[in-house]
């Protein structure tokens, strides 16, 4: 390998590190706050792709799609009316709710066409897919999750993965069943760095992950909805003798990781070619990330992404014996399973009872 | 547990069911329908194992269409290729299989909980790729055909008619087999393992010896019954194991209940039925249909339907689905009016887990 193909591979490495990243942050965040593995998170972060692609080209969007995004607008608003007001009053937050169902849909068609259209790509490609699958993830947790009778880790798992194959079947009835890919963000000319070239999509792609990262960190560290997120993390019944309620901050961790899902795959979409099946494997990547950083540290879990993406490049670089592009999910699954055996005396521990 | 004398009825239903699966063959009974009650039979075995695994000790298995993959592969490449008489073929897979399992239970089955879900993922996912990469033996991503069909002497199971009483036979002795491990000391020290680890050692049981035999077991099950399927189809591909067949493995022994061995034959077959032939009707939503009815499920019977609607006819009698209907309409009813307060008690009683 040449010094010019180790940068090669070493940016593209970096490119896709970033991906399960992302990925592994959403996971991290609902996980540690609800002990719940999202099996959906990949797939939201597919349809993240989807909705930006959509939105990139606003002609092709179906009615009935914005009178559903317009339905969840309606829904989401009504929810914080009927979080933000006192329980008396909340008939008529409920009223209002109706209202604001009705006049949404116009106003959301509206407001779509035009943030969609051709003067603005970058901010509708970015920020519609962040709304939506935000909003999507909420819905998630408030219609499948919260519902849930008595619990257990298994019912857990199969409702997220019946959610994710709900949102699988919806994605290839909407976009069928080839891939997508919208044109990048800015620019086509790769950029020349030390002999390797980068794609001007992947420096965004690094660049939203970075700071998403750093948003993350600092929103757990310093705003009070963040403290109280890690206070649930750490211990449900303690947060709530404090006035913390957990189904609240349940609800808003699956919203982050949605929105987080939602900016991830609209990034990565002019980069990688997304299709409605692709949200399986994504999320497989991101579950490794998270669980590498033990599901209790976002920042760990970026890392571990970054790590992740750097080894799978750099040995499907090396080319030798097991090390070849054929076998590289099965090498990722052996260092996985390596890892978690070496560290399954000390995983017991940190492992939450349920 | 409940009361017998409402269960005089079940003195009635087991001849006549017993009637019932020795006609569904005949063609002029419901002939047309044999493949998929061969296919029931099959899936049973696995599911039969997965309840044993999951729902008496306890212990996450996200991976084990690998064993039926296994079973079905290697029983297949002796048969076809070294010319190995098919039954011998089928002992050697499910001894391999057994090693195999062996192998990677004492590691893995020290995690727990999502550690344990996602390291028995990877296992699935590992040996599912390698199947598709050791193209030389395996016949690659296109698989192998042309696999004999089992014999007795001249007596060629090569009717589907045959297979079924074959593919029961079969079904029936795995399930005989585990409905007495349940009620002996053994399946006596695995409900413990499943009440509290901690415990059971302490009255004196090999934990770790109990878990991996267990598992071992059912993989021996899920083997043989992918050997079955390898010489009832006559083929094998990495597609009839994939991680998603995992999924539905797991799928099926929730929906039959997941401490119930003979709900297992009411799982595999309302999950065969409702993917292979009911939302076929739905024409291309069948994908978001079956999501959605998984999602539904586990909301509303997260025990599993063959316990809910079981429980619920002992309690009610006759009318037990409207009234069932009418009690979780109440309680969604009363839950969205009195959120807040029923959060408030909820709390009071118990941990509260979203």
């Amino acid at each position: 390998m040449t010094s010019e193909q180790f940068v090669q591979y070493l940016i593209d490495g970096i490119t896709t590190g970033s991906i399960f990243a992302l990925i592994g942050l959403g996971f991290t965040i609902i996980c540690s706050v609800t002990n719940i593995i999202n099996f959906a998170q990949g797939h939201l972060t597919m349809l993240g792709g989807m909705i930006s692609y959509m939105a990139v080209r606003s002609m092709e969007v179906p009615t009935f799609v914005t009178i559903i995004i317009a339905v969840l607008t309606a829904i989401a608003i009504g929810l914080v009316l009927h979080m933000l007001l006192k329980r008396p009053v909340r008939m008529l937050a409920l009223t209002v709710l109706l209202i604001i169902t009705l006049g949404a849909i116009p106003l959301t068609v509206f407001l779509f066409k035009e943030i969609a259209s051709a003067e603005m790509p970058v901010l509708a490609a970015a920020l519609l897919p962040m709304v939506m699958v935000g909003m999507v993830g909420a819905v998630v947790y408030l219609v499948a999750v919260r519902p849930a009778r008595k619990p257990t880790t298994v019912s857990l798992i199969i409702t997220t993965i019946g959610v994710a194959i709900f949102i699988q079947g919806i994605t290839g009835e909407i976009w069928g069943v080839d891939a997508v890919r919208p044109d990048g963000w800015t620019g086509k000319q790769s950029i020349e760095f030390l002999g390797g070239y980068i794609h001007p999509q992947a420096l965004w792609m690094v660049g939203v992950t970075l700071a998403l990262s750093a948003l993350v960190y600092l929103f757990f560290s310093y705003t009070m909805i963040g403290k109280s997120l890690k206070a649930c993390a750490i211990s449900p019944v303690a947060s709530g003798m404090v006035g913390i309620d957990a189904r609240m901050m349940a609800l808003i961790a699956f919203a982050i990781a949605g929105v987080i899902g939602g900016i991830g795959g609209a990034v990565m979409v002019p980069k990688t070619l997304m299709s409605y099946h692709d949200g399986f494997w994504l999320g497989l990547h991101g579950f490794f990330a998270a669980a590498l950083a033990g599901f209790t540290r976002p920042i760990g879990a970026v890392v571990a992404g970054f790590g992740m993406g750097i080894f799978i490049s750099l040995m499907v670089g090396l080319d030798w014996g097991p090390f070849t592009s054929g076998y590289k999910m099965s090498d990722v699954m052996v260092l996985f399973l390596l890892i978690l055996v070496w560290r399954s005396s000390s995983l017991r521990d940190e492992e939450r009872p349920s | 547990m409940f009361d017998k004398s409402k269960l005089k009825l079940r003195y009635l239903f087991i001849p006549v069911l017993l009637l019932f699966w020795v006609l569904v063959p005949f063609d002029w009974f419901m002939g047309q329908y044999t493949g998929l009650a061969i296919m029931i039979g099959i899936y049973t075995m696995v599911t039969v194992g997965l309840c044993l695994l999951m729902g008496y000790t306890g212990q996450v298995s996200l991976g084990h269409a690998a064993y039926f993959g296994m079973g079905g592969y290697i029983s297949a490449i002796l048969s076809t290729d070294h010319g190995v008489n098919p039954w011998l073929a089928m002992f050697i897979a499910a001894v391999i299989t057994g090693a195999f399992a062996s192998m990677i239970g004492h590691p893995i089955l020290r995690l727990r909980g999502n550690y344990l879900a996602l390291a028995t993922l990877a296992v699935g996912a590992l040996v599912w790729d390698l199947a598709k990469n050791l193209g030389q033996f395996t016949g690659g991503p296109d698989g192998m055909a042309g696999i004999p069909y089992l014999a007795i002497g001249s007596f060629e199971f090569d009717t589907p008619f045959r297979r079924y009483f074959l593919i029961w036979g079969f079904c029936l002795v795995i399930l005989l087999i585990s409905q007495n491990i349940i009620n002996s000391r053994t399946g006596r020290a695995l409900r413990a393992i499943h009440g509290s680890e901690t415990a059971a050692e302490s009255l004196g049981i090999n934990i770790d010896r109990f878990k991996v035999n267990i598992f071992i077991l059912s993989a021996i099950y899920a083997s043989i019954a992918g050997s079955l399927f390898a010489h009832h189809l006559c083929f094998m591909s990495p597609g009839c194991f994939s991680i998603l067949s995992s999924v539905k493995l797991v799928v099926m022994a929730v929906v039959g209940g997941l401490a119930s061995i003979w709900g297992a034959i009411f799982g595999a077959g309302i999950t065969k039925i409702l993917s292979d032939e009911l939302l076929l009707q739905f024409g291309e939503w069948d994908v978001a249909g079956y999501g959605l009815m998984l999602v539904l499920i586990m909301v509303f019977m997260p025990e599993g339907v063959f316990p809910t609607l079981k429980a619920a006819y002992v309690r009610d009698g006759f009318w037990f689905f409207p009234k069932w209907l009418w009690n979780v309409g109440q309680d969604l009813f009363a839950r969205f009016r009195n959120s807040y307060y029923y959060i408030r008690s909820r709390n009071n009683q118990k941990e509260a887990r979203p």
